[in-house]
């Protein structure tokens, strides 16, 4: 398919040219393509590489309906992202979504915290988009190993939010967890929601705190994905699918997700420690 | 006519459900919270786990499964992914365990299969500690020709020789085999199994094997090629395979393959199916398709006059 009158869907697969690739870091980029997506901030897509694999990831940004564009950001990570690394601006790939539930944005939100920990910081970027568009004032606070591996923060900034960062070794912004940024966030300032996107123990540990103030919180899950659809049960998370049941849960979903913070799956199904 | 009162409730091989509809094998099936969900939150009268052999299966990459546009019908090729019989064993009695915990009589059965009638007979023997109310033998998966060979379900010899060995090492158990509808020979082979020892059959799995095609990518789409078609385009098929088989066998038929509504199940139970199993519906009608189906059965069956499903198994035959 060509360029705007393209259209991707979560049944059909849209074979699309990608329009462009930008460098984040060393083992992160950002792939655009010019095609309709009509996501919303948290749902993911379903990338194929022909005689490949297919991979879900995150929606990192979109643009209006009339240009039609929309990116996601990956992180070089085993055999589907390296193949993903070497494809250039005119490769195609295949691609199926909008899939799963979206962030919800609270009506009366006046302002929130995003905490996101290393490409996590993806999904998150777009609900930035989204929230600022909305005019809710956004915290935006990126844990990162190290000030290499923090990733669109040009973009975010740009975006007007108040942008915060935490490495684990100091070297940008604070020291440590991004997840003590957030409480001492929620215990200075007014913050009416918070969102999280990460490693699944920076996320628990995320909650415990939204939970001690009494603030809501909404978190993405991964877990391994075959059909995305629903059908084939791989993703379950306690007896929620984060294909389609998630993979954005919030607090009062904590009972059915037993998973949470403790297992997931493999390919074969078998359950392993996270 | 009409009727005042109409009663779901099916006997299948000794087991009580609640009603006639059963999650079909390798749909939501990998864990026991989710079975269990299926039934508590879905409404399925019985569950069935995904089919498990020996040892660990990744099974196929990505992609492994496509909805068929415009026509309510999906292929796959999952290519039988399992943790191994060990570990289902485990997830079959946390079900067990929370079934029970939370009063719901859903018989739970347990789908597997092996390379040899020596490895059926030994999962089976894994399974059955875990006390499943049904063991059904998945012979017929067509996705997975390239390690295991031609499907069993093609060849009434074999399916004899699984059917026996599985029943010497299970016997408290309840056995059904899964048939395919692509063996010309199901009803020769359904017989085999019923002569053997076989205590229901499951008709039937997957159509096929189908393919996809990307037309820009110049490739198919499934990462093994080929895969089996179910939902609506099987519908028909499986309708045929269970009206013949219940012209010849004495036990009963799980009739499956794009049930999606009550009418579709009542058509299924007239063919000759003592309860269905229902897959592919759950993506178009999504995890409470048993209670919607239900709801239908019913309501169409007060409208029609009959108060029991068992009133209707078989209705399309003409009377001998
Ligand atoms: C809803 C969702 C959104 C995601 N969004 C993004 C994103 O925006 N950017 C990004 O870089 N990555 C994202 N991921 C993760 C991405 O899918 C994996 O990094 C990718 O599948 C790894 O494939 P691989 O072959 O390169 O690595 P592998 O060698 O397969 O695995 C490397 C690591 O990735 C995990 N993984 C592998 N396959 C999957 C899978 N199908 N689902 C989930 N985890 C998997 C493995 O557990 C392992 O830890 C997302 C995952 C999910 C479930
Ligand atoms: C994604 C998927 C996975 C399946 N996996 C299995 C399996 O592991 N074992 C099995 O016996 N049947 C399997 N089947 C076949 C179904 O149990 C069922 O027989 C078939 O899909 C027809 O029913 P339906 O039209 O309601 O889906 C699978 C079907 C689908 C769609
Ligand atoms: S990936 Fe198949 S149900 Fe979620």
């Amino acid at each position: 398919m060509k360029k705007s009158d393209a259209f991707v869907k979560k049944d059909d697969l849209a074979f699309l040219e990608i329009a462009g690739v930008e460098n984040e870091n060393p083992k992160v980029k950002t792939f655009y393509f010019e095609a309709s997506l009509n996501a919303e901030p948290g749902q993911f897509v379903m990338l194929w590489i022909p005689r490949v694999d297919a991979k879900p990831f995150g929606v990192m940004s979109q643009t209006g309906k009339a240009r039609g564009g929309f990116a996601v950001t990956v992180a070089n990570v085993g055999a589907f992202t390296k193949k993903m690394f070497a494809l250039k601006k005119g490769n195609r790939v295949g691609i199926q979504g909008p899939f799963g539930k979206p962030f919800e944005i609270p009506k009366r939100a006046k302002r929130v915290a995003l905490v996101a920990g290393g490409f996590g910081a993806a999904p998150l970027a777009f609900l930035a988009q989204r929230l600022r568009a909305k005019r809710v004032g956004v915290v935006f606070i990126e844990g990162a190993r190290t000030k290499a591996n923090v990733i669109l923060e040009k973009r975010l900034r740009s975006l007007g939010v108040d942008f915060r960062v935490a490495t684990d070794d100091g070297s940008a912004g604070f020291k440590g967890y991004c997840t003590l940024l957030l409480e001492e966030a929620l215990k200075k300032e007014k913050i009416d929601a918070v969102f999280a996107c990460g490693p699944e123990r920076m996320m628990q540990a995320a909650v415990k705190i939204c939970q001690t103030h009494k603030v809501n919180v909404q978190f993405s899950l991964e877990r391994f994905m075959k059909c995305g659809y629903g059908v084939c049960g791989q993703c379950a998370c306690g007896s929620k699918l984060v294909c389609s049941d998630g993979p954005v849960f919030e607090t009062r979903d904590l009972p059915e997700l037993v998973d949470f913070g403790k297992t997931r799956r493999d390919a074969s199904g078998a359950v392993m420690p996270l | 006519m009409g009727t005042k009162i109409v009663k779901l409730e099916t006997e299948l091989c000794n087991a009580r459900l609640r009603n006639p509809t059963i999650l079909a094998s390798g749909v939501l099936g990998v864990s026991a919270s989710v079975l269990v969900r299926a039934a508590r939150e879905g409404g399925a009268g019985a569950v069935t786990t995904k089919s498990c052999c020996l040892q660990p299966r990744r099974g196929h990459s990505n992609p492994v499964m496509l909805p068929l546009p415009r026509s309510a019908s999906f292929i796959n090729a999952v290519g039988l992914s399992n943790p191994g019989a060990e570990e289902e064993a485990r997830e079959i009695a946390a079900a067990k365990r929370e079934l029970d915990a939370a009063r719901l009589r859903a018989p739970l059965i347990a789908s597997f299969f092996g390379a040899s009638a020596a490895e059926f007979a030994e999962v089976a023997r894994v399974l059955a500690a875990a006390k499943p109310s049904l063991l059904e033998a998945n012979v017929s998966c067509p996705n997975v020709e390239s390690d295991l060979g031609r499907p069993f379900a093609f060849d009434a010899r074999a399916c004899t020789r699984i059917v026996e060995e599985v029943k010497a090492a299970a016997p408290r158990i309840p056995l059904s085999v899964k048939l395919s509808p692509n063996a010309p020979n199901i009803v020769d082979v359904a017989l085999a199994c019923e002569e053997a020892g076989a205590d229901a059959v499951t008709a039937v799995n997957t159509l096929g094997p189908g393919m996809v095609i990307s037309a820009e990518a110049h490739a198919p789409v499934l990462s093994n090629k080929v895969g089996g078609v179910s939902g609506a385009a099987l519908k028909p098929i499986a309708l045929r395979c269970v009206y013949s088989l219940y012209e010849k066998l004495e036990i009963p038929i799980i009739g499956t393959g794009g049930i999606a509504s009550g009418r579709d199940a009542i058509e299924m139970l007239e063919a000759g199916a003592s309860a269905v199993g229902i897959g592919t519906a759950v993506y178009d009608r999504g995890l409470t398709v048993f209670s919607l189906v239900c709801e239908e059965m019913a309501s169409w069956m007060k409208e029609n006059g009959f108060g029991r499903t068992s009133d209707l198994v078989g209705l399309a035959h003409e009377k001998k």
